[in-house]
């Protein structure tokens, strides 16, 4: 087997990794956080930077 | 939250491994009508995560408190790690190099080496697509364009205001377009 054909051969074998485990739910609550304190620091960025 | 595009190219998409750019990390992490939508829409597809991706995204963050939590965000379930190793490393080494000179060679040596190394690792995994708003730096010179998601998002500047309308392209790198690149360089 040649060398592309071996490295073909791993990354059609690869097993996906999920990045984690959290829910849709958990994920909103979180993205609802983001927005508020992203929103404050480019305030602050306007402000002061 | 309104999502406009093709059910078919949608559809074709099924059990496809789609990587995410930043630029699309960013606005769904700050609007949770879009992360909602992009559940329901890449629901059946693998959304990925490139570790450039993954650190232009976390740099952004100026408290540690925002980091936590992008980091948080980056947990998702519904994303996937891409593989990343020292021959991976090497690979997109080797690529990246060839990628910069292809976008000098066409007058467009201002691109971000975050996007230099996102190609280079594209490459590897032909059958990868990129989702994408960013229309200057991931052309057709490289890629062809598979279809066109347009959304409804609300914005940070200004949350209060009408909705904005933005343009997600989903792309896939092309090899052969690469090749007659690369060619045309060494003539």
């Amino acid at each position: 087997m040649t060398k592309t054909a071996k490295r073909n051969v791993r990354k059609s074998s690869e097993v996906l990794k999920k990045a984690g485990n959290r829910s849709l739910e958990e994920i909103i609550k979180i993205v609802k956080s983001i927005r508020e304190e992203t929103i404050e620091q480019n305030k602050y960025n306007e402000r002061f930077l | 939250m309104n999502a406009f595009y093709d059910k078919d190219i949608l559809t074709s998409l099924n059990g496809k491994r789609i990587v995410i750019d930043t630029n699309i990390l960013a606005i769904c992490s700050t609007d949770n009508n879009l992360i909602t939508t992009f559940d329901h829409l890449f629901a059946n597809c693998y959304l990925m995560l490139d570790p450039i991706v993954k650190l232009e995204f976390l740099k952004g963050a100026q408290t540690e408190s925002l980091f936590q939590k992008k980091k948080n965000f980056l947990e998702f379930r519904g994303f996937y790690e891409m593989p990343d190793h020292q021959q991976i490393y090497k690979e997109v080494q080797e690529n990246a190099l060839n990628i910069a000179r292809i976008y000098s060679h066409h007058k467009h040596p201002e691109i971000k080496l975050g996007d230099i190394l996102i190609i280079s690792r594209l490459m590897i995994y032909p059958n990868y697509y990129l989702l994408t708003l960013d229309k200057d730096d991931f052309t057709t010179m490289l890629f062809n364009r598979i279809g066109i998601i347009s959304f409804e998002h609300r914005t940070l500047n200004k949350p209060s205001e009408s909705l904005e309308l933005n343009h997600a392209c989903i792309i896939k790198f092309d090899s052969v377009k690469y090749n007659s690149c690369l060619k045309k360089i060494n003539k």
